[in-house]
């Protein structure tokens, strides 16, 4: 059966826990087993803090998230109205992962967000249309 | 509901042990943050972080560890974790943290390791 569900959130990152029980609940209801269902909301977390830290610079705004299942896959499309995410250091991250040792010696406290969503997901693409940053995501139901 | 965090602290001879309950997010992850920072300036730099109650983390809460632990070993402190679950685990474990990170099955491991 196929099912589409759309969820809103203000970019709150008060409201990450509730984001992260509703993506949760409806990765499970769709299909996921547990381990795979914890996984997408990390990364689904990872995401949506980055939009609130970077693309609404901890201002206000809205953060879409629509999840529509595929007999073998969840596929998730995020979306926000704020400033565009610069698309090279996503690509970047793929291609070289960072590292930890030289970011512990620089006392660094972020950039790991991207790189952990890339390892929880099995696709992971990025747009930039119509003044919205469009993050879709997918998650196999199995290996 | 709002992501949680409650934090407790006992002593065990110069050894700090805090028990963070709840998520470390990028919402309670500053809260996370603060009490590490108190220890390093009240010169408690011997630190078990008690992990059995932290249900959840993001790369937020990973990154209190990675830019605070090299101020407790320049003191000549550490900060160990103990009783992680399985899930927190693979997220130190993903972001290869656990090769800097000593972490234990048990506090009372990790407090006898200092």
């Amino acid at each position: 059966m196929l099912r589409k569900i759309r969820l809103e959130f203000p970019a709150d990152p008060s409201l990450l826990e509730e984001i992260r029980e509703a993506v949760y609940k409806h990765a499970l209801n769709l299909g996921l087993n547990e381990n795979r269902a914890y996984e997408l909301t990390l990364a689904v977390d990872e995401l949506i803090s980055n939009v609130i830290e970077h693309s609404y610079e901890s201002g206000e705004g809205t953060i879409y998230v629509t999840i529509d299942t595929e007999p073998d896959r969840l596929k998730l499309t995020i979306e926000d109205h704020g400033k565009p995410f610069p698309e090279e250091v996503l690509e970047g991250v793929k291609k070289k992962p960072p590292d930890i040792n030289q970011m512990v010696k620089e006392k660094k406290n972020g950039g790991m967000g991207l790189f952990l969503m890339l390892k929880m997901l099995d696709k992971v693409e990025y747009r930039r249309k119509d003044n919205k940053n469009i993050w879709i995501l997918e998650k196999h139901k199995a290996n | 509901m709002p992501s949680k965090l409650s934090i407790s602290k006992r002593k065990e001879g110069d050894i700090t042990i805090i028990s963070p309950q709840g998520s470390i997010d990028t919402h309670t992850a500053p809260e996370f943050e603060k009490v590490l920072k108190e220890l390093l300036d009240s010169g408690q730099v011997k630190v078990v972080v008690d992990m059995s109650g932290v249900g959840y983390i993001s790369s937020a809460g990973i990154g209190v560890f990675m830019s605070l632990i090299g101020d407790f070993r320049e003191r000549g402190g550490d900060i160990k974790a103990a009783a992680m679950s399985e899930k927190v685990y693979k997220v130190f474990e993903t972001v290869g943290f656990t090769s800097i990170l000593d972490i234990k099955n048990t506090v009372e491991e990790a407090v006898k390791s200092f």
